[in-house]
């Protein structure tokens, strides 16, 4: 499934970046998130806005189009 | 002399520390993206210098600030880095720090923020750390200065120890990197193995630093083969990729023999706050509400009772005690009124104002520290993306209402460079500090009752209006490519009381010195020329250059409201200094004191020609030190002529619009 | 009378040099915003 057609408060597990802009990925990857990291989706902004991410203790926004380009895996 | 730089991720106590160990004062933030330039220090026991760089997660740079760190390290000679590293984020951290570590410098970890890790249950064991990475780790608390004692010693016995470290990536790509490392010139002023891999991961400053050597074609097409024998032996995207995941494998094993962390997170303060603010639908109202109440504050609450105080010994007794003082070293009348008509009422207008204006450095301060820029971001983000900018874009607009050059300044962390100039010309739009004694003056004669709502919905029509023509320039002459968003969420932090009170101090303090020295300068001169005239001295005002220079503008600027000689001479003064208007209103009106300034205006302006006024002021030029910086900033004469030409062409017809519908509805 | 001209020297000659400073230090833009001016050796133009 994609990250964004997560719930708020539901944790999952990044499968596959390759469709992401470069630019994106290279800013998730210095944020040390890649294939294989937990991210817990936080809260999404009305209008198709950008939604918050926890990664083992940061928070971060990116963009719900974004979001919709990232595979993940939800776990239980 | 040693030349140490100081380098890090974004937002992890930089500043703070090099403020500690220089004992000078940097501006400090809670927000990635408050350093943009590198500052120079002296280090507190004169042993060297510190050089304080933008914070960056990756040697390869992304946006402009980044590119400031990666031109540091290619060009510039330096003796050691520290490297700060926060323990709460220690993964990602410690990615910089490999690249740090290959280029092969001595090097001090300063381990930051280990109380944040032990309330997430992350415990650091520095020596085992030390012992992995081949460096000194040190634990700081960057904020309150502990540690940098250890660190200013070690910084005298390590600066001889170069370090050795070194990852494998492989068999395949070590070759290439050898490769590499044999076709550079011998005389390289940098690390060779750093610079093949640098060159391998696709840095693009090292890539443009190796361009002029000659034989850059053959190194670039290593680097082409590697790349692509890499996607097929190895199954990884791109090289960058192979290169990445090594080093992480690498931190995992170091955090994995020196970090433990326990799995019990509470729900922490950050979370419950971020539930209210980035709350989906009361996330811009409270981000307004907020807004509103800091004018309020500013304003009706706090600022203009302190400011009536302030505004009554200017006239009352200063005036009394120099008026007596003048008389008693029998000065001449020209004398008397150059201090009294010029000096105290140009000066002494824009005193009044100070607390006020500190009261919004204040709450601005208040803002940066605690965390919330981030999350107005976030909440902007939308918005923003439909005007063809992103979230991020709105930090230097909030900045901006301090002061407008910080704010095109810290444009510099938007990655795209049309977004970048499409913030840099926007900002001035933002209501800077300098412009608000204008609307404290009028606020005070023609909306006594509603002075902070009128003001906020000025500085809200600023936002309006740069949100209106963000979209009409990126429609029309700064079409858009895609766009990006990817912002850090820093923890809420209580903002302390001296840090606080010092970067008030620090940005408002620059406002005393400006009335001190700029508008004493301008008071002097304008009221000079409003003594003055062709007729000679002491002429009546109506005959004197100030007024024969304000008579060229007065018809262009009456459809506005306001075609007083009046008003468009202290309109021309305003460009050195937006608040030279007022000092040349108190001037051109001879009163001594703000109150029975507002008394008089009330008789040349109505309250709809001083809003369009206000407007006009609001938009019509940035001062001449923005427009210095955009020059700069924006690198391109002609983006700086276009961004003072379109805001007078926008001031006008706003004002116009603004005072001709406020007409026909009887106002 | 001798006092009169030194107080007219005094003012104009130190509001003329402020105007002066003034204008000088806003062409130089950022730097003049920055509060590490007097330390700072690079003077902000490393970068083009």
């Amino acid at each position: 499934m994609l990250l964004s057609e997560l719930c708020k408060g539901e944790k999952a597990k990044i499968v596959d970046l390759s469709s992401l802009s470069e630019t994106v990925k290279r800013r998730l990857l210095d944020l040390g998130i890649c294939e294989g990291s937990q991210v817990c989706l936080q809260c999404k902004m009305p209008f198709k806005g950008p939604c918050m991410l926890e990664n083992s203790g940061q928070s971060l926004g990116i963009r719900l189009q974004d979001a919709s380009f990232i595979r993940v895996e939800k776990s239980c | 002399m040693l030349n140490i730089a100081l380098i890090g991720n974004p937002n992890t106590g930089k500043t703070s520390l090099f403020n500690n160990l220089t004992g000078t004062y940097q501006y400090v933030g809670n927000w990635s993206g408050v350093t943009v330039e590198k500052k120079v220090g002296v280090i507190k026991n004169k042993k060297g210098n510190l050089i304080d760089l933008p914070g960056v997660y990756s040697l390869s740079p992304l946006s402009k600030d980044e590119a400031v760190v990666s031109h540091f390290f290619v060009t510039e000679q330096f003796d050691g880095i520290i490297n700060i590293v926060d323990a709460s984020q220690i993964e990602r951290n410690l990615l910089l720090t490999m690249q740090l570590l290959e280029f092969g410098k001595p090097l001090i970890i300063g381990l930051n923020m280990t109380d944040v890790a032990k309330r997430r249950g992350i415990t650091i064991d520095e020596t085992i750390l030390s012992k992995l990475l081949q460096v000194p780790v040190v634990p700081v608390i960057a904020r309150s200065g502990k540690g940098t004692g250890t660190i200013n010693d070690l910084l005298e016995t390590n600066h001889q120890t170069e370090s050795s470290f070194k990852i494998d990536y492989g068999q395949l790509v070590e070759d290439r990197i050898k490769k590499i490392i044999s076709m550079l010139p011998s005389e390289l002023s940098i690390p060779k193995r750093w610079t093949a891999i640098q060159l391998l991961e696709g840095n693009a400053e090292v890539t443009k630093f190796i361009a002029s050597f000659e034989n850059a074609n053959q190194i670039n097409q290593i680097i082409q083969e590697t790349n692509e024998y890499v996607k097929r032996e190895l199954g990884v995207p791109t090289l960058a990729r192979w290169i990445y995941s090594v080093r992480k494998e690498f931190i995992d094993q170091v955090i994995a023999k020196s970090v433990v962390s326990q799995q019990d997170q509470d729900k922490s303060l950050t979370e419950k706050i971020d539930r209210v603010v980035t709350h989906p639908l009361l996330g811009i109202p409270i981000f307004l509400v907020t807004m509103f109440l800091m004018f309020k504050l500013t304003f009706d609450w706090l600022g203009l009772p302190l400011s009536d105080m302030l505004d009554g010994f200017l006239s009352g007794s200063l005036t009394n005690w120099l008026t007596s003082g003048l008389n008693a070293l029998q000065a001449s009348d020209f004398i008397k009124a150059v201090v009294l008509d010029g000096i105290v009422a140009g000066v002494g207008g824009v005193l009044v104002f100070v607390p006020q204006i500190f009261i919004l450095f204040l709450l601005i301060s208040f803002l940066e520290d605690s965390g919330y820029m981030s999350r107005a971001a976030l909440v902007m983000d939308r918005t923003m993306e439909m005007v063809g900018l992103n979230g991020k874009a709105f930090i230097p607009m909030i900045i901006g209402f301090g002061c407008n050059v910080p704010g095109v300044m810290a444009a510099r962390t938007i990655e795209q460079p049309r977004e970048r100039l499409l913030t840099i010309l926007l900002t001035p739009l933002m209501s800077c500090s300098a412009r608000l004694p204008v609307y404290a003056l009028f606020v005070g004669a023609f909306f006594a009752k509603y002075q902070a709502l009128v003001v906020f919905s000025l500085y809200v029509l600023g936002i309006v209006v740069a949100l209106t023509l963000a979209k009409i320039f990126s429609m029309t002459i700064l079409k858009g490519e895609f766009s990006m968003f990817v912002v850090e969420l820093p923890p809420y932090r209580m903002p302390q009381g001296k840090a606080l009170f010092r970067s008030t101090w620090d940005k408002g303090k620059g406002f005393i010195k400006k009335a001190g020295t700029f508008i004493f300068g301008g008071s002097v001169m304008i009221w000079l020329m409003s003594y003055a005239g062709p007729g000679g001295f002491d002429v009546k005002m109506d005959d004197s250059f100030l007024a024969m220079i304000g008579g060229v503008l007065a018809p262009i600027l009456a459809p506005l409201g306001f075609g007083s000689w009046q008003a468009g001479a202290s309109l021309i003064t305003g460009f050195l200094a937006k608040e030279v208007v007022v000092s040349a209103m108190n001037i051109i009106y001879h009163v001594p004191n703000a109150d029975s300034l507002q008394g008089l205006l009330s008789n040349e302006f109505s309250p709809l020609s001083a809003f369009s006024f206000m407007v006009f002021v609001l938009l019509y030029v940035p001062c001449l030190a923005t427009v210095a910086t955009i020059r700069k900033e924006a690198g391109s004469a002609k983006w700086t002529y276009f961004s003072v030409g379109y805001a007078l062409v926008i001031a006008y017809l706003l004002s116009l619009v603004i005072y001709q519908v406020g007409r026909l509805l009887g106002y | 009378m001798l006092l009169n001209i030194l107080f007219a020297l005094l003012i104009f000659g130190y509001a003329g040099w402020a105007i002066f400073r003034h204008v000088k230090k806003s062409k130089q833009g950022k730097c003049a915003a920055c509060s590490l001016a007097k330390n700072c050796e690079t003077k902000c133009d490393s970068i083009s």
